[in-house]
């Protein structure tokens, strides 16, 4: 490898400098000031007290820490599991070459484009129980109506809530992957006898499976993360049944006014997602 | 195929410097360019859901301001930053930004003015609170956490203000809200009234009389008589769900039972475990029990009582008049055949403008306020009225006015004793926490829903409120 002079590799530094000047303030001061805030009590517009590692031991010892992480589990994987398969089914379909394959593909990426407060009323509305869209249908039809957010169906409803708003994601990339698969591979395999199973298994899945990965862990931490839709369509109700950790730190620093542990509670969601990242970058580096 | 054009370091730092003249040259033509002593809309819009700042250099006309040694801005004239929730009423909105920029007008100040949606205002608020750098004025404010604590308070005491704009003609309750130590910290513009919105067609065709005020043991009579849930139809539009209504409905029911939050501001003080509380929860739950509230009302949003009441389902509602404005503008009929009536104590917010320690210019701050609020015939006909009962008055000048419209009335009534908490209605840091973290909709919550013991539910309702009390008051 070839080595700058001494001189041009000082001028890169520095032209880098006001980059990583803004990333830190950016990126590192709020985390560091989490990071500090977490060992302090600080009660909103008060000053910081020093408490150690209380914050965090309170935290630990609470019900609503385990209720939220194992809610924010049960709506990830399962929403980014359906978003998956409703991605590559759709990106497979509009692969394909026919007519109005453009207009279908922008139709497809629509709930993405929306922002995600105008998604979760929209669904609000269709899942309301007296003149909600899906129970007039449901009614029309005949059939009983539905509780969308009951305690029994509100996890499953967000979740559907999620898939709809996040497959385009999916979608999108998967797409961008299938097209990157050599045709004169799959005309080989063709040539070989491979049927249209062996194909997409042997060929096609190896091209892109690394898209799938990055798409998916990406979703994964979204999806964690995901506050707004949650917070407007049931605010981590009825009972505890959609509390998930996003709303536990909301409600504890705007509800008990306590940014050290809100901040303690946010430390403690992030291995979860740092692990996800990791995964990610090491994907990124092969 | 040719070769990629090789940009040299030097080339390179001159086309950077070229690009930063340029900003530089093109920023200060700007900002030379720009009219001054104008009127200027930075970003003009006309529905809640936006955020409008509008900033204002106004030109002296009559009174001059009158700190004149407080440091001035760039322009020379003094400035006032404020910050006014909005609401869905677009009167309001346009009531209180013509008002403020008309004050700056005349007073050759310069006012930057931001209209916030309620979701808005509270956070961005309560993180300047929280940062020590908040606007010289706002309209609502979380005024427990500014102002309870003596060593933060941040709030300048407003008794000067209410005193010039009368204080014989305020409400009580309007006054006391916002008071602390006897000093008066929130300078109130309106309240919002909880009340009873009934179906006057079923009433009449069941031949059945509503005494005024309603109390929740007749008004839950009622609602057997005309309950039909199997046409989804049910008497009490109750909201169970989690959010603020359920513990505002609460309130006025529970207060009405004999229940009351606390005897004093401490641990020991919480008074949530009475047999008012239980009779209370009995109420609700024998009433979601037999069907006279909605079985979904336990999932609704804080509009899921409206659409109860709007759609048809509800003999009747427990609401803000938002409902009535709507049905005004949308549903003539219905609102035609909607009659209100007070519960004996009635729950209701009251909202009103802070002025923070802060702020460079207080008298022209509190000179805006009084300007704003000693105008009330203006109050009254742009403000109150146009509201449908949303904006009650706080006057009791403009009470007794409203009074004499029949449809006011009920409103008009309610207004003189509208509480934020009962008895006390007094700023709390610790009702301001237990109320988001919904504790009484989890307890009922836990008895509809997971079936516990109602008991075990108060118990631990109890228990949350006096952790909260202990944290703020100690024991």
């Amino acid at each position: 490898m070839l080595s700058l002079p001494r001189k041009q590799s000082l001028i890169g530094y520095v032209l880098i400098l006001p980059a990583l000047l803004i990333m830190s303030l950016l990126l590192l001061y709020p985390f560091f000031y989490a990071t500090w805030l977490s060992f302090h009590t600080k009660m909103i517009g008060a000053p910081a007290i020093y408490v150690g590692i209380k914050n965090y031991l309170d935290v630990l010892a609470s019900k609503d820490f385990y209720i939220g992480f194992l809610r924010s589990i049960t709506y990830t994987f399962p929403a980014v599991f359906l978003k998956l398969i409703l991605g590559l089914g759709l990106a497979l379909i509009l692969n394909q070459e026919f007519k109005g394959r453009r207009i279908m593909r922008s139709l497809a990426i629509i709930p993405w484009v929306l922002p995600v407060f105008v998604v979760a009323f929209i669904w609000m509305w269709m899942y309301d129980y007296a003149l909600g869209a899906l129970n007039i249908i449901l009614r029309s039809l005949g059939l009983p109506v539905v509780r969308w957010l009951s305690i029994d169906n509100a996890m499953m409803s967000l979740i559907i809530v999620n898939v709809w708003k996040g497959f385009p994601f999916f979608f999108m990339g998967i797409l961008s992957g299938l097209q990157s698969v050599p045709q004169d591979l799959l005309d080989a395999a063709s040539v070989d006898g491979a049927s249209t199973i062996q194909r997409f298994r042997y060929v096609t899945i190896p091209y892109i499976l690394p898209v799938i990965y990055i798409v998916s862990l990406l979703s994964i931490i979204w999806t964690y993360g995901d506050f707004t839709t949650i917070w407007i369509l049931t605010r981590g109700g009825p009972g505890d049944a959609s509390l998930v950790l996003p709303v536990l730190i909301y409600q504890t620093l705007y509800a008990e006014f306590d940014a050290g542990k809100a901040s303690a509670l946010s430390i403690l969601t992030m291995p979860f997602s740092i692990f996800f990242i990791y995964l990610i970058v090491r994907l990124l580096r092969r | 195929m040719s070769e990629p054009k090789k940009v040299g370091r030097r080339t390179f730092l001159n086309y950077a410097i070229a690009v930063v003249a340029t900003g530089v040259i093109v920023g200060a033509a700007t900002y030379f360019a720009a009219p001054k002593g104008e009127v200027t809309v930075t970003a003009p819009g006309t529905t809640v859901t936006k955020t409008v700042t509008t900033t204002v250099t106004g030109t002296p006309t009559t009174t001059p301001p009158t700190t004149t040694t407080s440091p001035t801005t760039p322009t020379g004239k003094p400035k006032l930053t404020a910050w006014y929730r909005m609401t869905f009423l677009e009167d309001f909105n346009v009531y209180l930004r013509e008002k403020t920029l008309e004050w700056a007008q005349k007073r050759g100040v310069e006012v930057e003015l931001s209209q916030l949606p309620f979701t808005e205002i509270y956070s961005k608020l309560t993180a300047a609170v929280d940062a020590g750098n908040p606007p010289d004025i706002s309209l609502w404010a979380p005024l427990a956490l500014a102002a309870e604590k003596p060593e933060t308070r941040l709030l300048l005491p407003v008794d000067d203000v209410i005193n010039e704009i009368g204080r014989d003609d305020f409400f009580e309750p309007s006054i006391k809200v916002g008071t602390l130590e006897g000093k008066a910290y929130q300078l109130s513009l309106w309240c919002e009234p909880y009340l009873w919105h009934i179906r006057k067609d079923v009433l009449e065709k069941k031949g059945i009389q509503v005494k005024t005020p309603l109390s929740w043991i007749d008004a839950k009579e009622i609602a057997e008589k005309v309950n039909d849930p199997a046409n989804d139809f049910y008497g009490l539009g109750i909201t169970l769900g989690m959010n603020e209504d359920t513990t505002n409905q609460w309130n006025s029911l529970w207060w009405s039972f004999g229940g009351q939050y606390y005897t004093s501001k401490r641990a020991s003080g919480v008074t949530l475990k009475s047999s008012a509380t239980r009779n209370a929860v009995e109420y609700l739950v024998d009433a979601y029990k037999r069907k006279l509230i909605p079985p979904d009302a336990v999932e609704w949003d804080s509009a899921g009582n409206n659409k109860c009441y709007m759609g048809g389902r509800g003999m009747m509602v427990m609401n803000p008049a938002s409902i009535m404005y709507s049905l005004h503008n949308d549903n003539p009929d219905l609102f035609n055949k909607t009659l209100l009536v007070y519960p004996p104590i009635v729950f209701g917010g009251t909202n009103g403008f802070v002025i923070y320690k802060t702020c460079k210019y207080p008298d022209l701050a509190k000179d805006l306020l009084v300007y704003i609020l000693s105008d009330k015939k203006s109050y009254t006909e742009r403000f109150i009225k146009p509201s449908w009962g949303y904006c009650c008055p706080i006057f009791k000048s403009v009470a007794e006015e409203m009074k004499k419209i029949p449809y006011w009335e009920p409103f008009a009534n309610a207004a003189e004793f509208t509480y934020g908490s009962y008895p006390f209605n007094e700023p709390c840091m610790a009702l301001d926490e237990a109320g988001p973290k919904y504790i009484i909709v989890k307890m009922l919550q836990k008895i509809i829903l997971e079936g516990q013991d109602i008991d075990a539910a108060i118990d631990w309702a109890h228990n949350e409120y006096v952790s909260i009390f202990r944290k703020y008051y100690g024991d």
